[in-house]
């Protein structure tokens, strides 16, 4: 498991490396220097934020207005399902087909 | 009788008294398309097999052609958000506005070049290669809207759909020349739209003409039960928004948006703008938005964040284009390796970053705390005043690779419409002249939420005294 | 040496009693042809978006109620993100920060186990494993699922298993629930440390998943406080991992490590407004709970004068429980109706495979046949045969009775001739009987019994038998 360095060390190549892994992105090595380099960047401009006291600051979870936005309990079959199996990549009786999951 | 140049109201009138029929309208788009797209790459795709619209209305567009941005799901249509890992996906459902637009009689004639998810303000990250600006091929039509703003500019059609995440409709429009709206957040549904800031997205309409714009508006707005963040705020007829009566309307122009950074050129257009609302008896007054500088900062930690959950469920594992590999870690790995684009990646990495453990905190929560900020800040104004004034952008259009490599100078071309999609507030970019090269200058407008009628008549009041709107770009004339 | 103490905490997923799914409209049904109730949001197709199930949250507060705990006023729920081919989004809708009941308590026997959280949130698809590759099922992807997250205050494995008991009858009772974990409506995983008694701090703990069944709970823990023991008398220190119960070898094995531990990333769901969880909903709710099977308990007990072990068994179904209650309306013998309900009833609901809820015998027949038989009209065999008939067809017994003439043979010159004649066709039987063996009488009476279909009142019998063979000799 990779320790997280402090928040201060911003974005190293290490850091880079993981998050590649738990976003399931690969990176060659050309690519983790590329990235790194950027990401550091836009992080030093981010980094703004951090000027304001933000200490006292109340925020809202989301942007919505409303509240209690609900469905009532109703089943009904997707008028389309052909549709929706043709889009598998790879099928068996109906099933999707994936490589071999190792659990 | 100059057919692409007509508004698409026009268009309606015409086929419905029958100066015009509509096969003649939509064969005559198509074939300016053909002509003239492969030299400015607007469209990814023309619809060999158009839909007939639907014999049901009477709106005040029926008939009228429409294109739609490729991010917006039209059923058994490949649909693709310009991204190689999205190649070759159909849609098996209509997105609500389609839905809407269908009914409408509406006639979709294909879909629209883009950044790949929405993510650019240039339309240079798409997989299908950059859309060119019609003013001038040697520069962006701006993004990530720029497949629909340039389609409009060129006369392909009179009307466009677009999204706007972060000044995605409107920066392309004022690259263009060509009106774009946003609409206040939740009015229209995002139902089939696909996700890239959820809390964020709108799609909205470009065309030239505001009268458009208001017909299109009034179509597409809603409340849906498939949309939860939808609003049931109720629809106004936004039609009857469009009067030449300003008087007395309290404008605000915020210092910090006049500042070093803004092109000269633009500056100079934007306030002869303001002269034309002055003129018109409107009040104008400086007015103070000092969290303006954090905003986009904020907007990039909580887009980027949330994208980098939307896009997660593109793994080649249930739909689209699936790497062949050994083993099911290796096809996430190299689905999204060869299926995302640089800027795709940079975006999720760094929204990836942003919710990690021991950041979350530091930045996506901070990110909450700017955007309380800004939108109080905003609201703060509208008490007082009915609507805010500002240039779309801070420069005129840029050239094709100018910024491409430098994703921070990017970022800073929406600095003046982040505020309104982080407020959710509804907003306009007109056009309002052009620099010394002959390159669009586009104005901002904005107003509270659920405001759009204000927008309208602003817009309808400078549209009435201007021509700035029916310019085309010399070789699509 | 030092004496060590197990602590256990349980975590349970309950897929709640809906119609349609979490997040979209595609049925709740179990067991049908894979990938036939999907739709594009349940999929994760692009450009879909949630809208919450109001009855999954109704039956959420339900059971937070039911579970005593702390509802809160404003809910919202959180994406929790990470990669598998059963997660269409490859995020999982759920709750974090702000789960809908917090600080409630379950009552096993005397002892409160107390309860930390319990939140909603959307299932997983199923895989299936084939020996080259996997297929993926997303029927149960979306399906509306509440976790309920015990504090570790379970201290052995048989409580282990009486707390999910108890969990699931309640469930059942409110009907949140059918708890089927045949069926995968309930899923148990469980974390266990082991401590010195009386220490306050706790050890390391390992999680144990791939329970099938309450009696694999019970043995998996069973199994790893062995194990636990061993390694810590021993000197070794227990590694902190997840491990599976395997139900063939009866132990449980380490997980192949995964590569890192989850970080989930949880945000805000953007795609979803808040939700108030006002009182008059939660008052509603509360009403709805009516009486929970601890109540009963007490009730029964109270009431009834019944011993614990008849009372676990008539409320083990609310359907059995308001059954006995009403059959009581007809003839109020509590201990009586028990001992039916509990042997014959149930004997034949098992032979007929249904259940309580299905059967067409109304309480009142019921208790007219109890009657029948105390009062000597019918023999309790007879009473078992006509009582798998009126399971499925409920009339008056004694009507069916009459009809099939299985009315008692309780008149003694009726039986008088059928015993002589057991008498002469069965000598050595009189003769064992003659000679002490008391329990000889008893093949003749049962001589007696199949000759009459079983209508002879066998005590009439015995005496008569007796009586007889005393006045022969």
């Amino acid at each position: 498991m990779v320790i997280f360095p402090k928040k201060d060390m911003g974005i190293t190549k290490e850091v880079v490396k993981h998050i590649a892994q738990l976003c399931r992105i690969e990176l060659d090595q050309e690519e983790l220097n590329y990235y790194s380099s950027q990401l550091g960047k836009v992080l030093e401009y981010i980094e703004k934020i951090n000027q304001l006291n933000l200490e006292e600051t109340s925020f809202e979870f989301n942007p919505h207005t409303q509240t209690n936005v609900y469905r009532v309990d109703k089943s009904e079959k997707f008028f389309n399902l052909q549709g929706l199996l043709k889009i598998f990549p790879e099928r068996e009786n109906n099933f999707i087909k994936i490589p071999k999951v190792i659990e | 009788m100059e057919i692409h140049k007509l508004s698409g109201w026009e268009i309606s009138q015409k086929i419905k008294n029958k100066e015009l029929t509509l096969n003649r309208v939509i064969s005559l788009f198509k074939e300016r398309i053909r002509r003239f797209n492969p030299q400015l790459n607007s469209l990814v795709s023309l619809f060999e097999d158009v839909e007939p619209p639907s014999s049901e209305s009477s709106s005040e567009l029926w008939g009228v052609p429409i294109l739609i941005k490729d991010n917006i799901c039209i059923k058994n249509r490949e649909i693709t958000c310009a991204s190689k890992i999205l190649k070759g996906f159909i849609s098996c459902y209509d997105a609500t506005v389609i839905e809407k637009i269908k009914k409408a009689g509406l006639v979709i004639l294909g879909t629209t070049n883009m950044d790949e998810f929405a993510f650019g303000s240039s339309c240079e990250n798409s997989c299908y290669g950059p859309t060119l600006n019609p003013y001038n091929k040697q520069y962006v039509p701006g993004g990530s809207s720029g497949g629909s703003a340039a389609g409009v500019s060129a006369g392909f059609s009179p009307l466009a759909l677009g999204s706007d995440t972060g000044g995605s409709i409107r920066q392309p429009a004022s690259f263009c020349g060509v009106v774009g709206f946003k609409p206040t957040y939740g009015r229209v549904s995002r139902y089939g739209l696909v996700a890239f800031g959820s809390s964020l997205d709108v799609i909205g309409p470009l065309a030239r003409d505001i009268r458009d714009v208001a017909y299109l508006l009034e179509i597409i707005s809603g409340w849906d039960a498939k949309d939860s963040t939808s609003s049931v705020q109720e629809k106004r007829p936004f039609s009857s928004a469009l009067e030449d009566n300003i008087k007395g309307l309290k404008i605000g122009l915020p210092k910090e948006y006049f500042v070093a950074g803004l092109n000269k050129e633009v500056e100079k257009n934007v306030k002869e703008a303001i002269k034309v609302f002055e003129s018109k008896g409107a009040y104008i007054s400086e007015i103070n938005l000092p969290h303006t500088e954090y905003a986009v900062p904020c907007y990039y930690i909580l887009s980027s964040s949330e994208a980098s959950s939307n896009l997660s469920r593109f793994d080649g594992i249930r739909y689209g284009a699936r790497k062949k590999a050994k083993d099911l870690i290796e096809v996430y790995k190299k689905t999204r390796r060869e299926g995302f684009g640089k800027e795709a990646k940079r975006r999720i990495m760094l929204g990836t970053f942003s919710l990690s453990s021991g950041y979350y905190e530091a930045y996506y929560l901070k990110a909450l705390k700017v955007r309380s900020l800004i939108k109080k800040e905003l609201q703060e104004v509208f008490r007082h005043y009915q609507a805010i004034i500002t240039p779309t952008s801070p420069t005129p259009p840029f050239q094709i690779g100018e910024r491409i490599e430098d994703p921070l100078s990017m970022y800073l071309s929406d600095i003046y419409t982040i505020p309104s999609n982080l407020s959710g507030i509804p907003s306009v970019s007109l056009p309002c002249g052009f620099t010394k090269e002959g390159l669009p200058v586009g104005l901002q407008i904005m107003a509270n939420h659920f405001s759009e009628d204000i927008l309208i008549r602003l817009s309808f009041s400078y549209q009435s005294v201007t021509n700035w709107h029916k310019i085309y770009p010399r070789e699509y004339d | 040496m030092i004496e060590l103490e197990a602590v256990i905490g349980l975590e349970v997923h309950v897929q709640l009693a809906t119609e349609s799914k979490m997040f979209c409209s595609c049925p709740n049904l179990f067991g049908q042809s894979p990938n036939s109730l999907i739709c594009p949001v349940c999929m994760g197709l692009p450009g879909v978006l949630p809208v919450l199930n109001k009855k999954a949250v109704e039956l959420g507060l339900r059971a937070a109620l039911a579970l005593n705990c702390r509802i809160k006023e404003k809910i919202i729920f959180e994406r929790k993100n990470y990669f598998y081919p059963d997660l269409p989004k490859n995020y999982q809708i759920s709750q974090y920060s702000n789960p809908l009941g917090e600080e409630g308590f379950l009552t096993v026997g005397s002892k409160k186990i107390r309860i930390k959280r319990v939140h909603l949130e959307e299932d997983a698809g199923k895989l299936i494993h084939k020996e080259k590759y996997s297929l993926v099922d997303l029927n149960r992807a979306g399906v509306p699922l509440m976790e309920i997250v015990s504090y570790p205050d379970i201290s052995s494995a048989q409580e282990a298993q009486d707390y999910l008991k108890e969990l699931k009858l309640i469930l059942q009772y409110i009907g949140v629930s059918t708890c089927d974990m045949e069926k995968g409506f309930l899923r148990c995983d469980a974390n266990i440390s082991l401590r010195e008694k009386g220490f306050p701090g706790l050890g390391t703990k390992t999680e144990l998943k791939n329970m099938n069944s309450f009696n694999q709970v019970r043995q998996a823990l069973e199994y790893e406080i062995k194990r636990q023991k061993k390694s810590i008398l021993q000197g070794e220190k227990i590694v902190q991992e997840t491990r599976l119960w395997d139900d063939n070898k009866r132990i449980t094995l380490t997980m192949r490590t995964k590569e890192e531990a989850h970080d989930y990333r949880y945000f805000p769901e953007p795609d979803l407004v808040s939700f108030v969880i006002s009182k008059q909903e939660i008052d509603r709710q509360k009403a709805l709970i009516k009486e929970l099977p601890s109540q009963k308990r007490k009730r029964f007990r109270e009431n009834y004068n019944l011993t614990d072990k008849d009372i676990e068994v008539i409320i083990s179904e609310l359907g059995l429980s308001n059954f006995f209650e009403e059959t009581l309306k007809y003839y109020n013998y509590p201990k009586k109706v028990c001992n039916w309900i509990t042997g014959p009833l149930l004997e034949a609901l098992n032979n007929k495979r249904v259940s309580i809820g299905e059967i067409k015998l109304r309480a009142i027949n019921f208790a007219e046949l109890i009657k029948m038989v105390e009062g000597k009209k019918i023999t309790n065999l007879v009473a078992k045969e006509l009582l798998g008939e009126l399971i499925e067809n409920d009339q008056s017994p004694q009507t069916l009775a009459e009809e099939r003439n299985l009315l008692s043979i309780s008149e003694k010159s009726e039986l008088l001739g059928l015993v002589r004649e057991a008498i002469n066709e069965n000598p050595k039987a009189v003769e064992d009987f003659l000679r002490g063996k008391d329990k000889a009488i008893m093949f003749l009476v049962g001589w007696v019994m199949r000759k009459t279909k079983g209508k002879a009142d066998p005590n009439i019998l015995k005496e008569l038998i007796e009586r007889q063979i005393k006045e022969a000799k």
